[in-house]
């Protein structure tokens, strides 16, 4: 099998008693590396949800994460942190940039804690905001950009961590449809490159950049249309409708 | 940044002042200086107690110790009483101890006397200097051009009661001590350790002091201030020469109105009880003398009583003070926390680890604990602010320096380490508000 994410009958249940609310009902989903896959749905049906257990921004109720082979579920808090900086990175619909510092220092963010030289942060960070198009950016602060630049910077933020999967929330949700586009190609480039991308979208035209398509509707996937070969070739691809 | 970011926010805010928070901590440090000198302080003199004070006064020590206040006229047989005293069933003497100051001119040859001497000089218009007393300085040339000597007169019984035996270069006192030599056994402060050997003999100015040296001191060796027999203060004897004799005199009349009894220890065979006490009182009105008769033990089980609530109030209040700086910095941890919940969720989904959110808010208290413990620095030195508040602050030594340093390292690290640990187990969904 080569699965880079593979869940197996997952559930998430929020709060107790009356008040409990079934985020995510037994979902099953295997995402080979370098798939492209938008998650689509209505509101409150569990997309984010299921976007925050992949990243292990949260944790499943029950239920089995394989990620890249090591049973997430068993893991420590410890681990999670080590899985967000180093495997899994994510592009939200805010950008969640930190004001107070620059361009530079928030691409930094995910280097800030390894053991590397700072010249070779700098090399890094320079890199990638060179590849977006932001180099020239660098100094100035969130505020004093673009909404399009500063998800350019979340993106190169994403791309510097050199996880495998990007996990992007609503990419384009604060964009107009001329950045949305630009936002996508550039986000469809990096998968040409072999990152995995998961998104989480309520737009159709987002969701035609990506060549599987997933539908999730009150916790559960009643829909995966897988489009390209990668999925296909990955190996049997079992998915549980 | 976030702990200055909370700061200017809660200015903003108007519920705290940064002012008020600086100064909060400067003052709990401020106390905290001077509750570690006291400490510092307390601890060394019961040491001190406990090295010296070798004599058994289990029961019985006494002592005649005080001013002859109310006598009319200068006492001229304040002798002749202690004599009387002395000569009781009762009473037995321990001893005596006298300081003097006598030249010995003759000694000009002895290089090394010489500059023990004028080393003792120059440190005694030092020592007076820094107590504020004003300092006849040509006298004290003077001093230095007659060879003027500090001589520490203690009788023997007293010293070796009341001082370890170990303190001799050249181990115990020999035989000689008690034969009728007219050279009287000394032994010699360190300042005088170059002078003379053991074994050889020197004779002050007016022949008073005709001296055989049985012994050096140890460097930093202490004996009883001059300040009545009573008083617990020890005073540094390295540029004394101590001439230890069997039959000490007594130190009577002074040139102020009224006799001085000083440093007379007697010791009754019978715990000293009102009889006894009437007795001497019968001999000294006889005299014409009052005298204040102290139980040297009861007088230092109250002061070590006394020392030891002191020590534990001490201790108390630096722990309460700490508890304190505890929660001042923990509510400010908190509320820096509370405007910086997106960050540090932003942070976290990055990958950052409990311990590293941690290091940050240690690092942003660490500055301000530094900093507030440069204004207690400065505050616990500035003599004005001192006196208006009238805390002892004297001997601020390293020792005291680290001990503040480390208190607020703790107080640093223990204010962190809750709120932070509390919003660390929090999930980053949770922080960023579902982002």
């Amino acid at each position: 099998m080569d699965f880079i994410i593979s869940l197996k009958e997952i559930v998430k249940i929020y709060g107790k008693g009356e008040s409990k609310v079934v985020a995510l009902n037994k979902v099953s989903l295997d995402i080979c590396k370098g798939d492209y896959i938008s998650v689509m749905g209505p509101s409150g049906s569990g997309k984010s949800t299921l976007l925050n257990i992949i990243g292990c921004m949260d944790t499943p109720t029950t239920g089995q994460y394989i990620l890249k082979g090591r049973d997430v579920s068993k893991l420590k808090r410890r681990d999670f942190s080590q899985i967000r900086n180093k495997d899994v990175s994510f592009v939200f619909q805010s950008f969640a940039l930190l004001n107070n510092y620059s361009v530079y220092h928030n691409v930094e963010l995910p280097l800030c804690h390894r053991r590397m030289s700072r010249s070779q942060k700098k090399e890094i960070i320079m890199h990638y905001l060179d590849k977006l198009g932001i180099a020239n950016l660098a100094n100035k602060r969130p505020t004093e950009i673009s909404g399009g630049q500063q998800q350019r910077v979340a993106i190169a933020r994403a791309l510097a961590s050199d996880a495998d999967i990007i996990l992007a929330d609503e990419p384009t949700g604060s964009l107009d449809q001329k950045t949305g586009q630009e936002i996508m190609e550039l986000l469809t480039n990096i998968n040409s490159e072999g990152k995995t991308i998961v998104i989480v979208t309520h737009d159709k035209n987002v969701a035609s950049y990506c060549r599987r398509n997933i539908l999730i509707v009150d916790g559960r996937i009643v829909e995966d249309n897988i489009s390209d070969n990668i999925s296909k070739n990955c190996s049997e691809s079992n998915v549980s409708l | 940044m976030y702990i200055l970011r909370a700061l200017v926010h809660s200015m903003s805010r108007k519920k705290v002042s940064l002012l008020l928070v600086w100064l909060q901590f400067s003052l709990i440090f401020f106390i905290a200086f001077s509750l570690v000198c006291s400490c510092i302080n307390l601890f060394k003199n019961e040491n001190e107690k406990r090295r010296y004070i070798k004599a058994d006064f289990d029961k019985c020590c006494q002592m005649i110790i005080n001013t002859v206040n109310t006598s009319k006229e200068i006492c001229m047989d304040g002798a002749d009483f202690l004599s009387e005293v002395k000569s009781m069933d009762e009473v037995s003497v321990l001893g005596n101890y006298f300081y003097y100051s006598t030249a010995f001119t003759s000694l000009r040859d002895n290089k090394a006397f010489v500059e023990a001497v004028e080393k003792a000089v120059d440190e005694e218009i030092r020592n007076l200097t820094k107590s504020g007393l004003r300092v006849d300085e040509g006298s004290y040339q003077d001093n230095k051009k007659d060879l003027i000597a500090q001589i520490l007169s203690v009788d023997y019984e007293l010293f070796d009661s009341l001082l370890p035996n170990t303190f001799l270069e050249g181990g115990m006192p020999d035989g000689s001590f008690s034969e009728s030599d007219s050279f009287k056994p000394v032994i010699l402060g360190y300042g005088y350790k170059d002078a003379f050997d053991i074994g050889d003999t020197f004779i002050s100015d007016d022949e008073k002091f005709k001296c055989r040296v049985v012994g050096i001191l140890d460097k930093g060796s202490k004996w009883f201030s001059e300040n009545y027999g009573l008083s617990y203060d020890m005073v540094n004897i390295d540029n004394s020469i101590i001439v230890l004799t069997d039959r000490p005199d007594t130190y009577i009349g002074t040139t102020i109105e009224g006799t001085v009894l000083a440093n007379n220890y007697l010791i009754s065979k019978e715990p000293f009880d009102r009889e006894l006490e009437a007795k001497i009182g019968e001999v000294a009105k006889k005299y014409g003398i009052s005298v204040g008769i102290y139980t040297f033990n009861e007088f230092f089980a109250n002061t070590r009583e006394n020392f030891i609530e002191q020590y534990y109030l001490t201790l108390f209040s630096i722990l309460f003070l700490s508890v304190i700086a505890v929660f001042g910095l923990s509510s400010l941890i908190v509320y820096g926390i509370n405007i910086s919940k997106r960050e540090i969720g932003i942070r976290m989904a990055c990958g950052a680890e409990t311990k590293h959110i941690m290091g940050i808010f240690c690092s942003e208290i660490f500055i301000i604990i530094i900093l507030a413990f440069f204004t207690s620095c400065i505050m616990a030195n500035s003599e004005r602010l001192i006196n208006f508040l009238m805390i002892s602050m004297k001997d601020i030594n390293i020792w005291v320096y680290a001990a503040v340093l480390a208190i607020s390292l703790v107080v640093c690290i223990v204010s962190c380490i809750f709120p932070i640990r509390r919003i660390a187990k929090l999930e980053p969904r949770e922080l960023t508000g579902g982002q």
